[in-house]
This record gives C-alpha cells, sequence and structure tokens, in this order.
C-alpha cells in the first residue's frame, strides 16, 4: 500500500474506509512525503514496527478499535510520533477523550479539509525537524565542551606532572637529605598536588558524563587485593587527621564484574569523603551487606562516624556540585563532583548507590556491583 | 635486577630531567630523546631493555614511534610503557591492543611506574 520513497518524512494514514483513504492521499500528494495506508490497527502496528514514521493520521471509527484507543497505543509505544484523529462525531466528550488518552496534537472532522490537514502536518514536521536540529546542536556544543575540557585536562596535568616527579624526589632525598620541617612541608605540597590531581580528573569525567564518553571496561575481578591497594594508600591521609581505616569483611568476597579503574576511583572517592567530613578519632569501616532483593549483586558498604547527613540531602548529595550550604562553609572541600561522578560511574556498572544516614550519627554509603554467583 | 638501560621519550624537558633522576636512583641507565624521529634513531643506536613513551610528540605520535619500532626487528621485542598526560578513555585501548606493556597517565605514581617496570624488565606478562 505504501508508495515508498527515499523522503525526509513519512506519514501513516488509518482508516477502515478506502475512500476515505484515497481521499487522504489526494490531500497530500502534493507534500513531500512518503504516505502509508492501513485499512486496520494491526495493519498500522505492522507498518509502524517496520518503518520510521513520523505522523499519525487515525479515523476514530473503525471496527475492533477506536482511534482513540489506536493513538493511545501509538502514544505508549511511540512517543515521538504525533498524531492526528479524523472523525465523523467531533463530540466535545469524544475529542476530550482523544487528547487525554491519546495525547492527540490535532482533532480533524470529516469530511477533512485538505488544506488545514497538510498545514497542520507541516506545521507538526517543522517542530520535529527544529527539535532535532536543537538536539544535534546541543551534541556538537557538547563535543566541543569535551575536546575543550581534554585539552585543558592534558594541558594542566603536564606542570602537574614536573611538580610530583621534583616533589617526590625531594621528599624520598634523592637530591639530599631533608630536615624534618622541610619534610613536613613538602608532605603539605604533595597532599595539595594529590588534591589538584584528582580535581582535574573529576572535571574531565564530569563533563564526559554528558557527552556518553564516560565509559566503563568491566572484567572479572576479585576486589580484595583492589581494597587491600586503596586502604595501604588512604592510610596515611587518615592517620594524619586521627581517623582509624578498619575493614569488616567476609574472608573471601565474590568475584566481580567490574572496571577496576573505575571501581578503584568509587572506593578511594567515598573513603576519601569519610576521611574529609569525620572528626578526629573518628573510624571509617569498610564492609558488606546482604541483599535479599539482588542477589546477583555484591553489596558494599562505607560506614563512617563523622556528623552525618540530614534526609533532606541524601539524594541530592548524588547530584552534581551539591555540597550543601553548611558544608560549604564549614569544610569546603574539593569541587563537589565525587559522588556525582560515583553515582554515573555505578550506574554503568549497572548497580546503584545511595547513602543512609542519621545526623549525628554517621553515614553509611552503599553501593552494588554485579557478582559471580554460584549456584 | 638493576643496570638495564631505559630509553625515555618526552617532550617535556622538565619532566624528562623528573623521571631520569628518579629512575637512575632505582640504579637503571637512562637515555632520552624529545622527538619522535629521535626516539627510533636512539632506540637503534642504544637498544634499550625498555622504552618509556609519551604519545604527544613533535615529528609524529607514540603511535608512530610504536609502529616504527614494530617494524624493526631488532627492536620490535623491547617492552614499551606508554606514559601520557593524555586521556585513557581516548588512547588506552588502542596503546595496549598495538603491543604497549603498560599505559600510564600523568602525573603517575612512582612506585605504580617502577612496579611496572620492573615486571615488564623480568617478562612478566601485564
Amino acid at each position: 500500500m505504501s508508495q515508498s520513497a527515499d523522503l525526509a518524512h513519512t506519514i501513516l494514514l488509518l482508516d477502515d474506509e478506502p475512500n476515505v483513504l484515497s481521499a487522504l492521499r489526494r490531500a497530500l500528494r502534493k507534500e513531500p512525503y512518503a504516505l502509508l495506508c492501513a485499512h486496520s490497527a494491526d495493519e498500522a502496528f505492522d507498518l509502524l514496527y517496520t518503518r520510521e514514521v513520523d505522523v499519525v493520521v487515525s479515523d476514530q471509527d473503525m471496527p475492533g478499535m477506536t482511534g482513540t484507543e489506536f493513538l493511545a497505543k501509538v502514544y505508549q509505544e511511540f512517543p515521538h510520533i504525533t498524531r492526528f484523529i479524523l472523525t465523523g462525531k467531533a463530540t466535545l466528550e469524544v475529542a476530550l477523550q482523544a487528547i487525554n488518552a491519546g495525547a492527540i496534537s490535532q482533532f480533524f472532522t470529516k469530511p477533512c479539509n485538505a488544506e488545514a490537514l497538510a498545514l497542520s502536518i507541516r506545521t507538526a514536521l517543522d517542530q520535529k525537524d527544529l527539535a532535532v536540529a536543537l538536539e544535534r546542536a546541543r551534541q556538537r556544543e557538547l563535543e566541543i565542551k569535551d575536546r575543550f575540557l581534554s585539552h585543558i585536562s592534558h594541558e594542566l596535568r603536564s606542570p602537574l606532572t614536573a611538580i610530583y616527579q621534583f616533589v617526590t624526589i625531594l621528599l624520598d632525598g634523592l637530591s639530599g637529605e631533608l630536615n624534618p620541617e622541610q619534610r613536613e612541608h613538602l608532605n603539605i605540597v604533595l597532599r595539595n598536588i594529590n588534591q589538584l590531581r584528582s580535581m582535574v580528573s573529576d572535571l574531565l569525567d564530569c563533563a564526559r558524563t554528558d557527552t556518553g564518553k564516560l565509559t566503563v571496561h568491566p572484567q572479572w575481578l576479585s576486589l580484595t587485593p583492589v581494597i587491600t591497594d586503596i586502604l595501604n594508600t588512604l592510610q596515611p591521609s587518615a592517620a594524619e587527621r586521627d581517623i582509624a581505616l578498619c575493614t569488616h569483611l567476609p574472608r573471601e568476597l565474590p568475584a566481580v564484574f567490574v572496571d577496576p579503574m573505575r571501581i578503584r576511583q568509587v572506593l578511594t572517592n567515598l573513603i576519601d569523603n569519610g576521611i574529609k567530613f569525620t572528626p578526629a578519632q573518628g573510624t571509617i569501616t569498610l564492609g558488606t551487606r546482604e541483599l535479599d532483593d539482588a542477589a546477583d549483586f555484591l553489596c558494599l558498604t562505607v560506614t563512617d562516624t563523622g556528623d552525618g547527613i540530614a534526609p533532606e540531602d541524601t539524594e541530592r548529595i548524588f547530584e552534581r556540585l551539591s555540597q550543601t550550604t553548611e558544608t560549604i562553609d564549614v569544610h569546603r572541600q574539593g569541587l563537589g563532583l565525587g559522588l556525582y561522578i560515583c553515582r554515573e560511574l555505578i550506574s554503568r556498572h549497572q548497580g546503584r548507590i545511595w547513602v543512609e544516614s542519621q545526623p549525628g550519627h554517621g553515614s553509611t554509603f552503599c553501593f552494588t556491583l554485579p557478582r559471580l554467583v554460584i549456584d | 635486577m638493576a643496570g638495564e638501560k631505559i630509553l625515555i621519550v618526552d617532550d617535556d624537558k622538565d619532566q624528562l630531567i623528573g623521571l631520569n633522576v628518579r629512575l637512575r636512583a632505582n640504579k637503571y641507565n637512562v637515555v632520552v630523546a624529545h622527538d619522535a624521529v629521535m626516539a627510533v634513531s636512539v632506540a637503534r643506536k642504544e637498544n634499550p631493555d625498555l622504552i618509556i613513551l609519551d604519545i604527544g610528540l613533535p615529528a609524529g605520535d607514540g603511535f608512530v614511534v610504536m609502529e616504527r619500532l614494530r617494524n624493526l626487528i631488532s627492536l620490535s621485542h623491547i617492552p614499551i610503557i606508554i606514559l601520557t598526560a593524555r586521556e585513557p578513555t581516548d588512547n588506552k585501548e588502542r596503546a595496549l591492543s598495538e603491543g604497549a606493556y603498560a599505559f600510564f597517565q600523568k602525573p603517575v605514581d612512582n612506585h605504580e611506574l617502577l612496579t611496572a617496570i620492573n615486571n615488564a624488565l623480568s617478562g612478566v606478562s601485564a
């Protein structure tokens, strides 16, 4: 039934009466569209599943299924398709029902005015084209932003590398012995270099969540050595703030399907946050939890004895630039992108992340990772 | 273990000096090159045991250097560690698939780099 052509837009016409269909085709003959015709809802769905359709024009009174019902289904399955209805009896009631159920764009009474229908279709398609153009422009802008940030990150990393190299050369005594005061000062420099380094990474990761370039490359991995390594790395900064790092883990952790670099990033970020926001003599505990509703996932927990998070903030902290007003005043540190990136990374592993907290009693950050299940 | 010769290829002079100090302190012999052409000629002349290679280089890039070395039978076996300020997202997979032993983004932790060098020289697979 279709007039196939390589035209930009495709219109699907549905009516059980062949003469109405012919009239519609004649009405739209001069327009640059590919026209598809269907005599029943089933036939229309066959076409919708196989062809890219932009606009559907459906009759209201058909055997089997009304136009309203048909368009409501179209709306459910193909929400991007613009929907018009044609009816012989355009009562207000029918109109309202059609608009509510099928989110119809416009209503036409039979016999329909060919010019009005053509104009409405043209307007709807123009709107669509505009939306597509806007989306393309947005993508282009994101690409440019991404390239720009990649460039900046590269440029920032070069001097940072030289600074790191020479500070560690000095600290390791490779250019002479240091007195304790010099050592202490250089350790402060090193700590700040590491902060700067993670900020550069976070900034770029954050930009990449927009362009869909924040990717993960999962593989089966045993977490135990990763955890040991992270704890060893973070031990000095915890000790410096008089905070104990503990683990409460089962003897054997199941293998998980994760990107090793990214999971290290998430865990480091969560523990590092704990260290930042926990007062001296506090404890940060890395543990696991059994989840009844997610047997295919390993749930890891990072619990601190800090000030906790107010209930209204437990969702918000995972959003971009979200350090709450109070923490900005008290201990503003970092960019506030860490948890947002953690959430993005965990969701790319099909896991989820959340926080449980009682203000004054610390917080527990929980996240799930796909695990190996042995029956 | 000590005494092996390492070629560092980097166009950033400060980083070249820094890495040179670090590697010498760990008892390696160091030779350096600061562009893609020089990298290959120094490699031919010095026949190093390992190459630390930047990607962004004048006169070609790290990938070009890797390809040229691979095509020289006498040098094709030398393990190459990529050390770059560029993003792993865009480059790591490619570098490893084209034969690099390891990929690190700058600034890399000294211990991590030294471990990788040691492993590469002992023939531990990456």
